[in-house]
Parts: structure tokens; sequence; C-alpha cells
């Protein structure tokens, strides 16, 4: 049922693609009229290229907040925030699963490490990133949870490639801290809607909440009405009037002979 | 001699009668679980058997006098006059009599649960006379009546209690009097 459900988000999401003005009839006319290996794979038809074909796209190296839009298009994205020694600067996609080219079918689950860049040190040891690592363990890993500094080179990786994608190929401007990156399409607000929940497991054991509820209630009310103070029926609660009734039956009569044995006379 | 039932037993035999229909209330599903709900209701039960057990004993039996072909007939044969009373001696002789007791349960509306329990008031009389008038037994005396109660449960009989030896009086009033059966 999980599948057929996540089968039913994709055709959804497909939709909206297919209702978006720049989309053509079918995701396939799509991948057709774009050249293959010339798109950029952080560009978004590289994205919407393999969300047709239902694979992952190839991420890594990407900057996410260029991402995240066309991703929230086609997939469940799920950022991880993670520190890296190497030079991987902020914001910038480190790794991915599943793995690029792997099948992953819309409206799939694509969980991506975000690199939080690396700490500087200043004089006292304290890192200067700490407050932006405290701020993406405790809260979602976004763009505000990856704040731009200036000091940290943002690459320029995404060469336009085709003139339909360099619009969006471009990374978006600095966002203010605090802002999400804009909403793609009306599909994609149950997964920023999600935002709060990217740091809970994946895996949620919804069947056993179920069930742990419904337990619950069921003890609930059966000590309820164990509680429950019997009434006494009838008469709103006065006492019943029990009574013992003896129904005499038939009398027998057992006499050897006659029954009168003299006669006294009349007095 | 206007002793009931109740005041002729004594309270070990009352003990065994209260067992014993406690026992057979018990065996009701739907008033164990209705009495469940009644607080007190052992003293309930206790209490309406004292109730019912409240009745003259030998108004009970005299109905084996009342249907008795042989006093009828001794009665028509005597020709009496309107007023004039008959006494007939018989002789000595039993009577038993079935008493069915069932619970009674008023809530508004009355719902009886019949026990499976049967209660057999037997007489052995000796002696006795029974006063006749205008076709009704006004009294009966000058004897001696062996009474006891027993309790049966299929057929089978689980106690009997002795309720007493008595030697009756001159003159025992019915009250009402029982016309003869006709």
């Amino acid at each position: 049922m999980q599948v057929g459900f996540r089968q039913a988000l994709g055709l959804i999401l497909c939709m909206g693609v297919l209702t978006d003005g720049s989309a053509l009839a079918s995701p396939r006319t799509t991948v057709a009229q774009v050249p293959a290996g010339k798109t950029d794979p952080c560009s978004p038809p590289a994205i919407r290229r393999a969300a047709a074909q239902q694979t992952a796209p190839a991420l890594t190296g990407c900057r996410y907040e260029a991402v995240a839009a066309p991703l929230a298009r086609f997939f469940m994205t799920l950022p991880v925030a993670r520190k890296t020694e190497d030079e991987a600067p902020i914001g910038t996609i480190i790794g991915q699963n599943p793995q690029a080219g792997q099948p992953l079918k819309p409206g799939g689950r694509l969980v991506l490490s975000v690199s939080t860049g690396r700490a500087p040190k200043v004089e006292d040891g304290t890192p200067v990133g700490s407050t932006a690592e405290t701020s993406v363990s405790a809260g979602s890993v976004s763009s505000q949870s990856v704040p731009e500094r200036s000091d940290t080179p943002i690459p320029q990786a995404e060469p336009p490639a085709t003139p339909s994608s360099q619009a969006s190929v471009v990374s978006p401007p600095a966002l203010p801290a605090g802002k999400m990156p804009p909403a793609p399409i009306e599909n994609a607000a149950p997964t920023q809607e999600m935002a709060p929940f990217r740091d809970m497991p994946t895996h949620i054991p919804w069947l056993w909440i179920v069930a742990v509820v419904a337990l619950v209630l069921v003890a609930g009310l059966a000590v309820a009405s164990a509680r429950k103070p019997r009434r006494i029926r009838g008469r709103g609660g006065l006492a019943p009037n029990v009574s013992l009734r003896l129904t005499p039956g038939a009398a027998r009569l057992k006499v050897r002979g006659s029954l009168v044995s003299g006669r006294k006379g009349r007095s | 001699m206007n002793e009931t039932i109740n005041d002729l037993l004594t309270p070990e035999a009352r003990q065994r009668l209260e067992a014993q229909v406690t026992r057979a209330a018990d065996k009701d599903r739907a008033l164990r679980r209705f009495l469940n709900g009644v607080p007190l209701a052992k003293g309930l039960i206790r209490a309406a058997l004292d109730t019912a057990l409240r009745r003259d004993p030998f108004a009970l039996l005299a109905e084996g006098w009342r249907t008795s072909k042989d006093i009828r007939t001794f009665y028509q044969g005597e020709g009496a006059q309107l007023g004039e009373p008959v006494v007939v001696k018989l002789a000595a002789h039993d009577i038993e009599r079935d008493l069915t007791p069932e619970v009674v349960i008023d809530v508004g509306a009355e719902r009886r649960f019949p026990l499976r329990l049967a209660l057999t008031l037997c007489g052995e009389f000796e002696g006795v006379e029974l006063s006749i008038l205008d076709g009704d037994m006004i009294a009966f005396g000058s004897g001696r009546c062996h009474l006891s109660l027993k309790l049966r449960v299929a057929g089978r009989t689980l106690e009997s209690l002795t309720l007493g030896k008595l030697t009756l009086p001159y003159e025992h009033r019915l009250t009402p009097a029982l016309p003869l059966y006709s």
C-alpha cells in the first residue's frame, strides 16, 4: 500500500509538472527535447530528466540552494547536515542516497548530505561555525540553517549548458537569513511543511504508533467501564423491590381408607 | 395458635433454608447479574424469604380438606340447614402442598425469576375435627399435627425441616373461611 501511495504521489507530482507552463505535454517529450550530456547535473532540466527516467539525479557538488526548488518538484528531499574536513564549501551537497543513477521513483525519498563548511579557528579556540552547527542540529537544514558567509567561496559550478536552462541554472541570489527557497509549485508544499521533521528518523513506525494508541484507548475504556459505578436499574437509582413469592400448588391428600372417620354431628 | 411458617422454623432450619434459596437464586444467571448490581442483595433475598414464609401453614394445608371428595360428600349427606354448623371427625391423614418460590423484582415493571427449587409443606394430621358452616370450612382443632417443610430440586428431596409437632387447640379458626370445592 505504501508503494502505491508513492506511485500516486509521483504521478501527482508529474501532473504538477505537466500543468506547469514551461513543461511540455509529457516528461518523455521533455527529455527528448533536452540534449543529453549537455545539461549541467545541477540544473533543473537534469533533475527533471532524472525524474522522468526514475533515477536519482547526480547532485554531489551542487549547491543545495540551487537544487532545492527543482528537487522539491520531483522528490522528497531529506537534507542532512554534515561537517566536513575537506574543502567543500558550506551549502554544498557532498553526498546523496540513493546514489546518482540508481532507481528512484518520482516522489521518492532522496537523502542529501549538505556540508556545513569548515569552521575556522579563532584565538580562544571556539569555532565560529558552532552556532551554525547548533542551528543545523536543532532545526532543519535549509538555506537559513546554512548561512552565507562572505569569506567562503561559493563555486560557480554550473556553466549554462543550454539557453533554456540558463535562467534556472544560475544559482539564486543569496537569501536573507530566515527565508526558505521559493516554493516551486503547489505540489511541493507538503515537502516544505515537513521541514521541521527533517531531523526525525526517516523510518517512522506509524503502524506501531497507531497500534499503541489503539491499545491505550481500549485499555482506558476497559478501566473506565470497570470503574463505572453500577447503577441500580430503573426508577432513577432507587432500590428495586425484591420479594419472594411462594406460589402454592395443588394439595395432595393421602389417607388410608376413608377420610371421614366419624360423625361428630351438628353443633 | 396463629403461628406462621416463619415462626415455626428453628434458627438452624431457617439458615439451611436461606442457604438453599440463595443457592437456587445464584443459579439463575439473569437474576444473579441483577442482584450483583444491587447492594445487600443477599439481605434482600433473606428478607423476602422471611416475608414469604409469614403464612399460616394450616390455611395452606386446608386446601387438601377443601378439595376432598369425602368431606364434600359427607357434608352434602348431612343436609344441614343454613347457619347450622357441621363437625366432621377426620381419620389420620397426610396433606402435602407444593410452594413454588419465585423472586419478583419490581423496578417499575415486574420481573419474575422462578427458582429451581420447590418447597413442600407437609402435615400429618391425627384426630382432627373440621367445622363446616354453610359449605365453608370455618375451623378445625382437637388433634395433633406434625408439620415439616421439604426442599426439593428436580423431584429430589434435599432437606427436610421439621416445623414441629403441634397439639391443636380445640378450635383453630380459618380466616377467611374456605368454601368446599363443588
